[in-house]
C-alpha cells in the first residue's frame, strides 16, 4: 500500500482502537440524538401536515363558546355557531383563493314524543359546503367528478333540498346499511347515496354521517350557521392580516389553526423543537467536545514519541498537525456517518410507534359514539433528509478538529530533542 | 563542511542549570568519519543533536553548508526542519521506528508530506532495501524484525533523502557484537561513498572505526588538539 496522510491517520486509529472508538461513540451518540431528535420532529410536522392538507386548507377557524345544554341535535363539543354569510365577504379577499364552512353535530336518538332513547347511540353528523369541495372535511375525486373517499355509490347530488347521507364504512358496518338504505338522524331519513372510506388519516371535522350544509343547518335549526370555517390563501397571502380580519368579523376569542398551530397544540412538539432541542444539543455538544479534547491530549501525551521521530525526520511543526488533524477529521467522518444511521434508526423505530393526536375541538365526538373520532395520526414516515446528513457529518467532524485543534498545536510546537529524551 | 564554534548547551533542571555543552568548536569536513566519545552525560549526543538541527544551542553556532554556510541558530523552525529533512539522516540506539508502518512504509516516512518525493522516491526505498538485504521484510512491521534488520531499515531511511550528513547515536547499542560489525561496516562504506558520518558512542571499540576522535567529558572537548587522528585513517 502506497503511504499517505490518509494511510498513516488510519493505522494510528486503528492501533488506538479504545481511544478512537470511545471518541467516535461519543460523538456518533451526538449526532444521533440530535439527527433523531431533528428526523422525528420534521416526521411528526410532516404528519401534521396531513390532516390540514386532507381539508385542502391553510387555516381552520373555530369559534369556542360555552358547554350548551342538552338538545337532541347540537353542535359537537363546546363551539359556537358562525353565520354563513361571512364566508361571502371572505370569498372576495384578493388573498384568499377559496373559502368554505362545515356544521359538525351530534345527532341523538330520540322516540316519536322527542324524549332521548337510551337504547341507541349518538351519530356525529357534518354538514359539507357542496358549493365548493376544494376545501372542506371530504374532497372531490377531480377524475371521477365525485368525493375521492366515496368507494361504493356517490357523491350527495347538489340538490340540497333531498335528504341523503354518506356515511363511513364502519358506521355502515355497525349499523348494517347499504347505500340506498335510509340513516335515521333525530326524526328524519336520509337515504344513503354512497359509502365512503376515510382511512386511518385524522381529519378535521370528521364524521360518520355526512350531509349536505343546508340539510345539517335544518337539523340544527338554528339558521344558516357553521362552526368550522376553511381557507385556502394565496402563496403571498399574509396570514397575519386575515387572522385580523376574521377577529374583526367575528370576534377576538377565535381558535385559528394553521399546521405548526396544530403541532404546538397537539403536542408541544415545536417547543420541544425550537428552545429545548437547541439548548440540550449545545450542552451535548459541549459535553462531548471536551470529552474528545480531553482524549485528544491524553493521545498525544501517548505518542511524544512518534511525534519526535517524525520531527526528527524532517517533519515541520504545520505537518504534525495536519496528520493529527487528518485523524480526528477521520474520526468525525466516521462518528458522523455512524450517528446519523443511528439517529435515524431510532427515528424510525419511533415513526412505527408513533400515535399522535389532534386536538379534539378539532373533530369532537361524544363519548358514547358508536365509532371513534378521526383523531390519531398515523402516518408518520421518515424522509432521507440530506441536510441532516450533512449537518451531523459536519457538526461531528468541527467538534472532532475543534477537541484536536490544542493538542495537536502542542504536539507541533513540541521539539525533537525533548520528545527524543522522553523515549 | 560543519563548523560548531564555542557552542553551549544549558538546561534548566527544577532549579538546577545544567551545562550539557560548554564552548565547543569543532570543524567536521564534507565526507569525513568522526566519532563523539565519551562517558554517558558527557555531552556527545547533545552535540549530536546540535550538528542535526534538533535542538537550538544557548550560545555559539553550527555553521553548515546549504550550499551557502548558513548558522543553524538563525533557521526558522520550518527550515530547520527541511535541513533535518534534506541534509541529515539520522540513526538512534533504539532504532526509532513507527510501529505501525511496515519496513517500507518506514523508511518513505521522511518524504510523506511532500506528495511528488514520495513516489519518486518509491523505487528508491526499493533499491535501499535490496541492498541492505531486506526486500523480503518489505511488508513486515517492525516488531516482527531482529535489532540487526531494525537497525538496518533505521539507516534506509536515514538514507532516503540522500542526505549529506549522517549522525548515529550509538548505533550499535542494543546489537551483538557480530551484528554491530554489519551496522559499523555499513557506516564506512557510506562514508567511502562521499557521506559524512559523525557517530556518538561511548564504545571505544566502535569508536575508533572512525577516522577521526573527539573526545568530551563534562560537555568540554578534553584532547588539546580537539580531534584525535587515527594512525591508520587515510
Amino acid at each position: 500500500m502506497k503511504i499517505n496522510w490518509i494511510n498513516l491517520a488510519w493505522r494510528e486509529l486503528s492501533r488506538r482502537k479504545t481511544r478512537a472508538l470511545l471518541s467516535i461513540l461519543g460523538m456518533g451518540l451526538c449526532v444521533a440524538l440530535l439527527v433523531s431528535i431533528l428526523t422525528i420532529s420534521r416526521a411528526v410536522e410532516r404528519a401534521f401536515q396531513g390532516p390540514m392538507s386532507q381539508a385542502g386548507a391553510d387555516l381552520v377557524v373555530q369559534k369556542p363558546g360555552p358547554p350548551c345544554a342538552w338538545q337532541p341535535v347540537k353542535l359537537a363539543g363546546s363551539l359556537s355557531p358562525v353565520e354563513t354569510r361571512v364566508l361571502a365577504g371572505l370569498r372576495q379577499d384578493r388573498e384568499v383563493i377559496a373559502a368554505s364552512g362545515s356544521l359538525q353535530l351530534w345527532a341523538f336518538p330520540v322516540d316519536e314524543s322527542g324524549k332521548p332513547n337510551q337504547s341507541r347511540k349518538p351519530v356525529v353528523v357534518t354538514g359539507i359546503d357542496l358549493d365548493d369541495l376544494r376545501i372542506g372535511p371530504v374532497k372531490p375525486n377531480k377524475d371521477k367528478g365525485a368525493c375521492c373517499e366515496v368507494f361504493e355509490g356517490d357523491l350527495l347530488s347538489h340538490d340540497t333540498s333531498k335528504r341523503e347521507a354518506l356515511v363511513t364504512r364502519e358506521f355502515a358496518r355497525i349499523n348494517g346499511l347499504k347505500v340506498g338504505d335510509a340513516v335515521r338522524l333525530w326524526k328524519r331519513d336520509f337515504t344513503v347515496t354512497g359509502l365512503i372510506d376515510p382511512g386511518k388519516l385524522a381529519r378535521i371535522a370528521g364524521a360518520e354521517v355526512y350531509v349536505s350544509l343546508p340539510q345539517a343547518q335544518e337539523l340544527y335549526d338554528h339558521g344558516p350557521v357553521m362552526d368550522t370555517l376553511y381557507l385556502k390563501l394565496r402563496p403571498e397571502a399574509d396570514p397575519r392580516r386575515i387572522e385580523s380580519l376574521l377577529k374583526e368579523k367575528l370576534g377576538a376569542d377565535l381558535t385559528i389553526t394553521t399546521s405548526s398551530h396544530l403541532l404546538t397544540q397537539a403536542v408541544g412538539f415545536e417547543v420541544l423543537q425550537k428552545s429545548v432541542t437547541q439548548a440540550f444539543g449545545l450542552v451535548v455538544v459541549l459535553t462531548v467536545l471536551l470529552l474528545v479534547a480531553k482524549s485528544s491530549a491524553a493521545a498525544v501525551h501517548e505518542r511524544t514519541r512518534e511525534i519526535g521521530i517524525l520531527k526528527t525526520v524532517g517533519w515541520k511543526d504545520g505537518e504534525v498537525r495536519r496528520l493529527l488533524l487528518t485523524e480526528h477529521f477521520l474520526q468525525g467522518l466516521i462518528a458522523g456517518i455512524g450517528g446519523f444511521l443511528l439517529g435515524t434508526a431510532v427515528g424510525w423505530i419511533y415513526a412505527q410507534t408513533a400515535v399522535i393526536k389532534l386536538p379534539e375541538t378539532l373533530n369532537k365526538y361524544p363519548a358514547c359514539a358508536e365509532t371513534a373520532a378521526p383523531l390519531a395520526i398515523v402516518n408518520v414516515r421518515l424522509a432521507f433528509e440530506p441536510d441532516l446528513l450533512l449537518a451531523g457529518l459536519a457538526l461531528s467532524v468541527v467538534i472532532s478538529l475543534a477537541a484536536a485543534m490544542v493538542a495537536a498545536k502542542k504536539a507541533s510546537f513540541l521539539s525533537p530533542s525533548e520528545a527524543l529524551r522522553q523515549l | 563542511m560543519i563548523r560548531i564554534e564555542n557552542i553551549s548547551k544549558t538546561y534548566q533542571k527544577g532549579t538546577q542549570t545544567v551545562s550539557a555543552l560548554r564552548e565547543v568548536s569543532v570543524d567536521i569536513p564534507a565526507g569525513s568519519f568522526y566519532a563523539l566519545v565519551g562517558r554517558s552525560g558527557s555531552g556527545k549526543s547533545t552535540l549530536l543533536q546540535m550538528i542535526g538541527g534538533l535542538d537550538r544551542p544557548t550560545g555559539g553556532h553550527v555553521w553548515v553548508e546549504l550550499p551557502k554556510e548558513q548558522d543553524l541558530a538563525t533557521l526558522s523552525r520550518d527550515d530547520l526542519a527541511l535541513y533535518r529533512r534534506r541534509h541529515v539522516g539520522f540513526i538512534f540506539q533504539a532504532f526509532n521506528l513507527l510501529p505501525t508502518l511496515t519496513v517500507l512504509e518506514n523508511i518513505l516516512v521522511p518524504v510523506v508530506p511532500e506528495k511528488k518525493r514520495c513516489q519518486e522516491k518509491h523505487a528508491f526505498a526499493l533499491e535501499l532495501l535490496r541492498q541492505f538485504e531486506l526486500k523480503e521484510r518489505a511488508e513486515h512491521l517492525p516488531a516482527e524484525l531482529s535489532g540487526g534488520e531494525q537497525q538496518r531499515v533505521a539507516i534506509a531511511r536515514a538514507l532516503i533523502n540522500d542526505p549529506d550528513v549522517i549522525l548515529a547515536d550509538e548505533p550499535t547499542g542494543e546489537l551483538d557484537t557480530q551484528t554491530a560489525a554489519v551496522i559499523v561496516g555499513l557506516l564506512k562504506k557510506l562514508n567511502s561513498e562521499g557521506k559524512t558520518i559523525v557517530l556518538a558512542t561511548h564504545d571505544l571499540g566502535l569508536a575508533r572505526q572512525a577516522a577521526k576522535l573527539v573526545h568530551l567529558e563534562d560537555g568540554k572537548i578534553v584532547t588539546p588538539a580537539a580531534t584525535t587522528r587515527r594512525k591508520d585513517a587515510p
